[in-house]
């Protein structure tokens, strides 16, 4: 079995960082950048509760600490769009990841498709009951299935897409206040990223995109995520 | 996707014990003349094959074609010969059990663990309430369950298994499917030969009645081996799907 100690006992420091970005290399970084990033990719409640983490600029300039549960997320999300550094951040943070207790591909993608399954068929009752009292029913399956899906299946990034889509829905009962054709695009944008074989930090974003294209808000509340940075240097 | 593998199939057939069988016994098994090997002791007559796997058991109240073999063409001659043989030559006209049952393995190229966690999500309840009352992590499970489907009944079995627990599991027919000269060889060599890790499916089909007729015994043989592979074969898909339905 999987030794799942390493979780609490990696250095992670030190440890996810690629020797190119250590010490003075992320000098250039714009801190306010990764805070909006960060702030974009991780935004529900749950998450806060579920995965505390923090981040610091240190003297040296570099991520000094991240705990939590979503190692593979966390790290991989507070890497500047365009900065070139993403592939870097995150195959290291999944070099981390692996010690503690991850899942193999595959298993995320056959879970993946068995939850997304069943989310599909209750978009598709929603579509057909929308402003009837049936479609409570099938959204509140829908909305339980995807915390299932979050609860089981942590370190498959496709989650982050379900989440972004989750708190649109359940953020003051927002479900009831799309149309069936928003649902529409709801069900092809997961309809067609569930198949993807490797989901990157990129593709969630490009779908989370496109709930927000299609006027679903996936950031419907603030965020309370401490970030500190260290004054010394600046 | 893997597919399910026969390792093991059993077919029997029950029936009331007359005392007639004691003389019939060993003119019944004479007719099955393929079986090269066979021993016998007062209540039955046991006809082997060690190059093919596979043997025949003829008793006082049953008999039971067992093949440790994926060779499933073999498997329906083999039946047949014996359905055709034995109720005549034994002056069986009623029966009182029909059996067929198969032990598969699904090779599955991904750890335990991770093996564990698909059969949980999808063999058991998700329920969010059950899941609070349970420890967080399933380390191993089984999955058992008896059906009925008049006037069919099941016993099947579903569960991850490691390399080693697999002789435990399939229960190769040592003693009546491997050469006695290099039987400790050969059974090695098949064990070493086990996926490293796989999906053990034990489905065992059978029908049951005071007055079964011969008749019957084919069309339940037909109909067992349609159901059992189309379970097999539904499970695995059902297991491993990673296509969405249209």
């Amino acid at each position: 079995m999987t030794d799942t100690s390493a979780r609490t006992e990696t250095n992670l420091t030190e440890a996810f960082l690629p020797e190119g970005l250590r010490g003075q290399e992320l000098e250039h970084l714009n801190w306010d950048e990764y805070k909006r990033e960060i702030t974009t990719r991780r935004p529900t409640g749950q998450e806060e509760k579920e995965a505390k983490w923090q981040i610091t600029r240190g003297q040296t300039g570099y991520i000094e600490e991240v705990e939590g549960e979503r190692l593979s997320t966390s790290i991989a999300t507070v890497v500047p769009i365009g900065s070139g550094l993403e592939k870097q951040f995150i195959q290291t943070s999944e070099e981390v990841v692996e010690t503690v207790d991850r899942a193999e591909p595959q298993v995320n993608h056959i879970l993946r498709v068995h939850f997304i399954s069943q989310i599909l068929t209750d978009l598709r009752q929603i579509q057909k009951y929308i402003s009837k009292p049936e479609a409570a029913i099938y959204a509140d399956s829908l909305l339980l299935t995807m915390r299932t899906m979050d609860e089981i299946s942590p370190f498959d990034p496709f989650i982050e897409i379900v989440m972004a889509f989750h708190d649109a829905l359940a953020y003051k009962n927002n479900w009831n206040k799309y149309s069936p054709d928003q649902y529409e695009g709801a069900y092809q944008i997961l309809k067609e990223f569930v198949q993807k074989q490797n989901i990157s930090s990129d593709t969630v974003e490009k779908a989370i995109m496109r709930f927000e294209k299609l006027g679903f808000e996936t950031t419907p509340f603030d965020l309370d995520m401490e970030f500190k940075v260290d004054s010394e240097k600046d | 996707m893997e597919k399910p593998v026969p390792y093991k199939t059993i077919f029997q057939i029950n029936y009331k014990p007359e005392l007639k069988f004691y003389d019939l016994l060993i003119p019944s098994a004479q007719r099955l003349d393929e079986y090269p090997h066979w021993r016998t002791d007062v209540r039955t007559v046991i006809l082997r094959d060690y190059d093919k796997h596979c043997s025949i058991i003829i008793g006082h109240k049953s008999f039971a074609y067992e093949q440790d073999s994926e060779d499933t063409d073999m498997e329906i001659k083999y039946i047949q010969r014996a359905l055709e043989e034995l109720p005549s030559s034994l002056q069986i006209e009623i029966f009182n059990r029909f059996g067929y049952r198969r032990k598969y393995l699904i090779n599955v190229k991904m750890s335990f663990e991770s093996l564990v966690s698909i059969l949980h999500v999808k063999l058991f309840s998700q329920d969010a309430k059950l899941r609070n009352i349970l420890p967080p992590h399933v380390e191993d499970l089984m999955y058992r369950l008896d059906f009925s489907d008049k006037p069919y009944r099941y016993h099947v079995t579903v569960g991850p298994v490691h390399k080693a627990e697999m002789p435990r599991y399939i229960n190769y027919n040592l003693e009546n499917h491997l050469d006695p000269q290099v039987r400790e060889e050969e059974y090695k060599k098949i064990i070493e030969n086990y996926p490293k890790v796989a999906v053990f499916i034990d489905i065992d089909f059978y029908q049951e009645g005071d007055k079964l007729k011969k008749d019957e015994s084919t069309s339940f043989l037909k109909t067992a081996r349609a159901k059992i592979n189309e379970f097999a074969n539904d499970l695995t898909e059902y297991l491993f799907n990673i296509e969405l339905e249209a």
